[in-house]
């Protein structure tokens, strides 16, 4: 009976009964609401992720707006990385800029031991603000280490990786260490974010789809799985997010995470079969919510058809939402899932 | 090259089934043997891109001319083309033509620069597309034609000519977001945004895309690539919806083996099958083995060294066309190929001894063939 009381988005995410499918959205903190453009026509990212206040306040938006069912705390992937030793500019359009770039061991031996509340204080103490204030559980999230290892071998924008791709093929040695290390430091991360209040996870592994399936289970399997292991006993849900990654759902689902999440370019009904009863979040297509409501209304629908009547779904978008959505097509989304599928109370319906 | 070794389209001389012990081929015969899921002496080699900087007599060209000048100079177009064939011993050569040309007789502006291609106004509108028109591959593409009958002639019989377009997704979505893109948001919006203006674009490419390939076709080339490079960023139920069917409008009873090639498109094997090609190319993100599980034996495959195991050097790229082989056990209709363009900063050397190590290694493992 003590489930019964979980908010649905935890439910969902241990694959437990729930009164109707969560929904929350990725990048749902962000440009789509106008509250957020006025904030950011005064402060840049890294102000706002500097500034507890600011970052928990911005955090909160979508919550009041949207109705979601959880709230994420506002942050970029690059965010730990200053606390490496590493510099990082995060360029609209372009996304995280690091330097110094990876190309010897001795660039990994120049990392700094990472400590969170040297690195990240302001934001973590923006999660314990956000759980103080959030009607709906916190989600906190970081990088995985892969697509952090991205950003600190390729130097530039990217459409496949060549790169990072080239370098750890040439250099496997060097770029497991790399990889190790990331892991190490975002087991750190994300255990600080749990303790300032976060009552979730999410690994955003944004480019592992670039890989041979060979190579993803050679290198990025095994990072996971150790990362993964590093966090059981926080007793919190984790979300294993990819995109690209249709090709080899199962290795990705083996490498852990509660909740397998899916991009959209994977139908989710395939993806339940292969998948038997992990719980997985997503996935319609980002920006089909730029197309008129009926359109939409239907492709929610196929998606929420395709999940089952099972349990273990959270409902999102397979990635970010686009920044020309309209918040009013977003709310009416949100209502649109609950409504679709509100049930009878947790334990009249067989799982 | 004689006339007597030349095969067109589908297998004279083999009447007697597929099965028959088969001396030595030539290259020509040895590639479209491979589309054609007919036995082969060895595993038919080349590479997407094949004619790049890398290749000394391109770069020599490109010192004084731009690729769209190449592409429109017969002459220039056929020696960039031949080059490959001397210089790295593939079996085939690709017309140098960017998949993007029929854009500008359509009525686009449109720059092709080293970062890919620049559509001066991006279309947002259904007005846009009204205005776009179609085009008469003779009339407003003749150069590139013109080279592909000069490659033809120069290479003889001995050597595969391949022609190429983008597939009708590819154009869209370079026309919709003005440029390369990761995953092609504007395009993907289009779609759901305004379905009917995306039909007519899309109905007016296929008969663009079909019509170029007919006079590709009617230029001599031996098989057409229909480069649908982007398509991977859809999602399944959109990609048989709003693609498919015109990408079969365009491949449908061509005269010739069709490649039908996506990347990034694990999530859409079934569907691309469906939808037409002889041959199904592949990038490096999907196993050669779990694609033929996945689509039954009965259809050729090209692929899929992952390119940046080519810039990684000779050990990596040899350990990994080992592995595709391997994969392929002795399977009819395998095409070697890399899974997407040879990468800038390539070494033609390791591209070279790939083309020997794929000849050779396919050789040794046909039971019962004579060395060649």
């Amino acid at each position: 009976m003590e489930e019964a009381r979980l908010p649905r988005f935890l439910a969902a995410c241990r694959g437990l009964d729930v009164d109707a499918t969560p929904v929350w959205f990725m990048r749902q903190a962000g440009r789509s609401l106008p509250e957020y453009r006025a904030v950011r026509e005064r402060y840049g990212l890294v102000e706002i992720v500097g500034r507890a206040e600011l970052c928990a306040e911005v955090s909160l938006q979508p919550v009041r707006r949207l109705g979601v069912d959880a709230a994420i705390v506002f942050a970029d992937l690059s965010t730990p990385l200053p606390g490496l030793g590493l510099s990082v500019e995060v360029v609209d359009g372009v996304g995280p800029v690091v330097s110094p770039l990876i190309r010897s061991a001795a660039d990994l031996a120049a990392f700094r031991p990472f400590e969170p509340r040297a690195a990240v204080g302001p934001l973590l103490e923006a999660i314990g603000l956000l759980r103080r204030a959030s009607p709906v559980p916190v989600i906190g999230f970081a990088g995985a280490p892969f697509t952090v290892a991205s950003y600190l071998v390729e130097g530039g924008p990217s459409r496949d990786l060549a790169r990072t791709r080239a370098f750890l093929i040439a250099c496997p040695d060097l770029f497991a260490d790399l990889l190790s290390r990331l892991g190490a430091m975002t087991a750190a991360y994300l255990r600080a974010q749990v303790e300032a209040g976060a009552q979730a996870l999410q690994l955003f592994d944004s480019w592992a789809g670039a890989l041979a399936p060979v190579d993803y289970a050679l290198f990025v399997r095994p990072v996971m799985a150790t990362l993964l292991a590093d966090l059981a006993d926080l007793e919190v849900p984790i979300i294993h997010f990819a995109t690209g990654t249709a090709g080899y759902l199962e290795l990705q689902a083996a490498a852990g995470g509660d909740v397998i999440g899916l991009d959209w370019r994977v139908d989710l009904g395939e993806a339940r079969r292969r998948l038997g009863r992990r719980p997985v979040q997503g996935n319609l297509e980002p920006q089909g919510v730029l197309a008129p409501w009926p359109a939409l209304a239907a492709r929610a629908d196929a998606v929420l058809a395709a999940a089952g009547d099972g349990p273990g779904h959270v409902f999102n978008l397979g990635h970010g939402v686009p920044a020309a959505a309209d918040p009013e097509v977003l709310r009416r989304l949100v209502d649109h899932v609950h409504e679709r599928t509100a049930r009878r109370p947790a334990g009249s319906r067989a799982a | 090259m004689t006339a007597r070794r030349g095969v067109t389209g589908s297998g004279r001389g083999t009447a007697s089934g597929g099965l028959t012990v088969t001396g030595p081929m030539s290259s020509r015969e040895r590639f479209l043997a491979a589309c054609h899921r007919r036995p082969v002496d060895a595993t038919p080699v080349w590479f997407m891109r094949q004619a790049g900087s890398s290749l000394p007599a391109v770069r020599a060209m490109r010192q004084h001319h731009d690729p769209q000048a190449i592409a429109l100079t017969p002459e220039l177009a056929a020696a960039a083309a031949a080059a490959p064939v001397e210089a790295l011993g593939v079996d085939a050569a690709v017309l140098f033509a960017d998949v993007m040309l029929p854009l500008g007789p359509m009525g686009v502006a449109l720059a092709l620069t080293d970062s890919g291609p620049r559509i001066e106004r991006p279309l947002r509108s259904a007005a846009d597309v009204a205005r776009l028109r179609p085009i008469e591959p003779e009339e407003d593409l003749g150069p590139v034609l013109a080279g592909a009958r000069l490659l033809r002639d120069q290479l003889g019989d001995d050597t595969a000519v391949i022609g190429l377009a983008a597939g009708p997704f590819t154009l869209a979505a370079y026309l919709i977001e003005g440029g390369p893109s990761r995953d092609f948001p504007l395009a993907r919006a289009f779609l759901h945004a305004q379905p009917a203006a995306w039909a007519r674009l899309m109905g007016l490419l296929s008969d663009v895309v079909r019509s170029y390939l007919l006079a590709q076709a009617a230029a001599g080339v031996d098989a057409v690539q229909l480069f649908d490079s982007w398509a991977g960023a859809l999602a399944p139920a959109d990609y048989v919806a709003h693609v498919a069917p015109y990408t079969r409008r365009v491949l449908a009873g061509l005269p010739l083996p069709t490649v039908h090639f996506v990347a990034g498109a694990p999530n859409l094997l079934e569907a691309m099958a469906t939808a037409g090609g002889d041959v199904i190319g592949l990038d490096w993100r999907v196993g050669l083995g779990e694609a033929w599980e996945r689509l039954g034996s009965g259809i050729a495959l090209q692929g899929n060294l992952d390119p940046a195991r080519v810039l990684a050097g000779w050990g990596p790229a040899a350990q990994g066309a080992r592995a595709i082989l391997a994969e392929v056990a002795g399977r009819l209709g395998h095409v070697f190929n890399l899974g997407h363009a040879v990468a800038p900063g390539s070494d033609p050397g390791v591209l070279r001894d790939l083309v020997t190590l794929v000849h050779e290694a396919s050789r040794a493992a046909r039971p019962g063939r004579e060395a060649a």
